[in-house]
């Protein structure tokens, strides 16, 4: 059992506000920061944790490379489907980085199983 | 100056308590003074009074001056950090990444290097009509690579900008520092001396010239190739190497780990041409050399490779595959091809040229000595070797574009600069200041040599707002059909709408052809953009093309200067748009049919 990083909070909640800042138009400066924030690193730092590289500055490279890439990756799929939907990417992504972040909290016993306690 | 080893076990620059040693907390100070120098120096630059020497030509002197205090900062870090808290040392190849890629962003109005404006042709391609044609005639390569310009529409697009160009410029710092964290982790898996790694990361940063970091599908598989690498030889090693502690996990991390590294070699496969070429053969060698225990991995990227050129982009690999396999062995055509040619250029650029030569040669020769030295004090470090060898094989299977003698650099830089370390700063060495000595002296030089042949072309290389103006013109008013008739391809291009147009820049015709038109430009033109099977035809001439051209002594006479001042001084020809850096020109016949306004002529 282990501690969660604090990404398993910090990238969904970006997520969130990544999300709302598109459907509530934000606009400049706010939105560009807060979806250039999310897709450039949170996708990739709801997992990287789980993998203990040992060094921050290789956690977020990979957190960095690994965001990009599961970005790359929706952006492929909707254009060679002719599915081409921004918004529906940032969903299939924000879905992504919550499964991430939620394994990261499994892992760290943050949620457990409910175990019913039998009589002795 | 106390002498000790590199490796001996304190805690990472603190004490025991956790506050930062005396040491560390100068280090960060003066990597702080000296970034402000820098980029006060930069506040003082006029890039309009540029020469062909380039950006080196208008820095302030206190800008070498903060340029000399990090290398003797860093030299003085080196004797004076303590044991293992040196892991803080690759702070300043990072802090000399970010001086050095903040520069253009801060001194140029726009992104730099026409490349990247037409990468942003691409996003807003996709962006518009939510596909790809890889049938289409111009950028035809990148609807069958469309990885990197898919991600960039879906970012533009949600962050509400207009084009990605409102933030290309920015991606240079952040893909060189992504390189850099990348380089640093591949080099802790080739040695566990933290002196040694900051040291070749360092040499890194120093003898990158190529300039590939800017907003482009090659930096991020760059990177990505370079984490691959880390990843293999650090968390999969093969036979164990001498002087590196593998890192030890679980089975459910190392499948994580490998999750990790399958989607980047899906990515790199999906995004770029060259790199998945160079990843499968360091891949291939690393395992067939048990550098690595990922035995299957040299097959899955040969089937992704071949699947991809074979199936999503067949139609381009039809139409070049002739050519392709002819340049298969062409070894001296391939590079040939990448050097330029002397006897044409300004005097300046020949310098700048030189420059670029000799800071490779010179990294080359570090590494060589690096590895002799290893050699003689017994160490077999292979998989450095075969990082900075295997690169270099690519040079028998294509010129691509006149460029693969540098890509090959590029690729083979991290291993060539842990051998130059290795001479420099040898792993589980004394630490003298002897060393830190002939580190400055070697880090000046190369210091020199990188702000000629990285930012040496920047006269060209670097566009204004004004001409940013003409062209955005163009690109917004020209129905589809439209005939462009270009100075060059070197100026802010094809970022918008860039399907509308059949494209023909001057500097890329026949010598004869070049000739004429410097000769009799009115009428050459008059021919050329009179053809009535296009819907419109512009000319476009602008101060980057000009100060490429005359660069590359690519058009005789008085060059693309005296086309357009016998424009404007034509009755045949009107300047739409005209302004202290860019001319747009149609034919007077043309305005009058279309009956667009005449009279636009001012700046914008």
């Amino acid at each position: 059992m282990s501690r969660p990083s604090a990404w398993a909070v910090l990238a969904p909640l970006s997520a969130l506000l990544a999300v709302t800042s598109v459907v509530a138009g934000f606009g400049a400066p706010l939105q560009p920061l807060l979806v250039g924030w999310f897709l450039l690193v949170c996708p990739g730092m709801a997992f990287v944790p789980l993998l203990r590289v040992g060094s921050p500055l290789l956690e977020l490279a990979l957190g960095a490379a690994v965001s990009i890439g599961l970005g790359v990756v929706v952006g492929q799929v909707m254009v060679f489907t002719d599915m081409w939907s921004p918004l529906g990417g940032l969903l299939a992504l924000t879905v992504v980085t919550v499964g991430g972040a939620a394994v990261q909290l499994v892992v760290a016993g943050v949620f457990r199983p409910a175990v019913v306690e039998r009589g002795r | 100056m106390a002498s000790v080893t590199s490796t001996d076990a304190e805690p990472a620059g603190r004490h025991a308590r956790g506050t930062p040693d005396r040491a560390t907390v100068t280090a960060f100070a003066e990597i702080a003074a000296v970034m402000a120098l820098w980029f006060w120096s930069l506040s003082r630059v006029d890039p309009g009074e540029m020469t062909d020497l380039g950006l080196v030509s208008v820095l302030p002197v206190t800008a070498f001056v903060a340029l000399a205090a990090m290398a003797l900062s860093f030299g003085l870090a080196l004797l004076r950090v303590p044991g293992t808290g040196a892991r803080l040392l690759t702070a300043y190849p990072l802090a000399l990444t970010l001086m050095l890629y903040l520069t253009p962003p801060l001194v140029y109005d726009t992104a730099r290097y026409s490349w990247a404006w037409k990468h942003a042709g691409i996003v807003d391609y996709i962006d518009r009509t939510g596909g790809v044609d890889p049938f289409i005639d111009v950028l035809t390569v990148y609807h069958s690579w469309p990885g990197f310009f898919a991600f960039n529409a879906m970012l533009t697009d949600l962050a509400g900008l207009d084009s990605a160009m409102s933030y290309a410029a920015w991606a240079e710092v952040f893909f060189n520092l992504l390189t850099v964290a990348a380089v640093v982790a591949l080099l802790r898996g080739l040695t566990d001396d933290p002196r040694t790694v900051a040291v070749a990361a360092w040499i890194f940063v120093l003898g990158n010239w190529v300039g590939q970091g800017y907003w482009s599908p090659q930096a991020i598989s760059y990177a990505w190739y370079l984490l691959v690498v880390a990843l293999l030889v650090h968390w999969f090693p093969g036979r164990p190497a001498a002087g590196v502690t593998h890192a030890v996990t679980t089975p459910a991390r190392r499948a994580g780990l490998m999750g990790v590294v399958l989607l980047l070699l899906f990515c790199i496969v999906s995004t770029h041409q060259l790199t998945p070429v160079v990843t499968l053969l360091t891949v291939t060698v690393l395992v067939l050399t048990r550098r690595t225990n990922a035995t299957t991995l040299p097959l899955l990227v040969t089937v992704l490779v071949g699947g991809w050129l074979l199936y999503v982009a067949a139609p381009f690999t039809e139409t070049t595959l002739t050519e392709a396999l002819a340049a298969i062995g062409a070894v001296d055509e391939n590079v040939e091809g990448t050097l330029i040619q002397y006897d044409a250029i300004s005097t300046g650029q020949l310098l700048v040229s030189m420059m670029s030569r000799a800071q490779t040669v010179a990294v080359v020769l570090l590494a060589g000595a690096g590895v002799i030295a290893r050699l003689r004090r017994g160490h077999r470090g292979y998989t450095a070797f075969f990082l900075a060898a295997v690169p270099f094989t690519i040079v028998m299977f294509s010129p691509y574009g006149h460029e693969i003698l540098f890509r090959a650099y590029l690729f083979a830089l991290p291993g060539l600069a842990f051998f130059a370390a290795a001479l420099l700063w040898p792993p589980r060495s004394v630490v003298t200041p002897h060393r830190m000595r002939v580190l400055l002296g070697v880090s000046l030089a190369l210091m020199v040599g990188l702000l000629f042949s990285l930012f040496g072309n920047d006269r060209q290389y670097h566009f204004t707002e004004r001409e940013v103006a003409a062209a955005e013109y163009v690109y917004d008013v020209a129905p589809p059909g439209t005939l462009l008739v270009e100075g060059s391809r070197n100026y802010p291009a094809q970022f918008e709408n860039y399907d509308r147009f059949t494209y023909v820049p001057i500097a890329r015709e026949a010598e004869e052809d070049r000739l004429e038109m410097v000769q009799h430009p009115v009428r050459v033109l008059r021919r050329w953009m009179g053809d009535s099977s296009y819907a419109a035809s512009y000319l476009v001439i602008t101060r980057s093309q000009k100060a490429e051209t005359e660069a590359l002594g690519e058009m005789p006479g008085g060059g693309l200067q005296s086309i357009e001042e016998a424009l404007l001084k034509s009755r045949a020809f009107r300047a739409v748009l005209h302004n202290e850096d860019a001319s747009v020109f149609v034919l007077r016949t043309q305005l009058v049919e279309s009956g667009e306004p005449t009279a636009t002529g001012g700046a914008r």
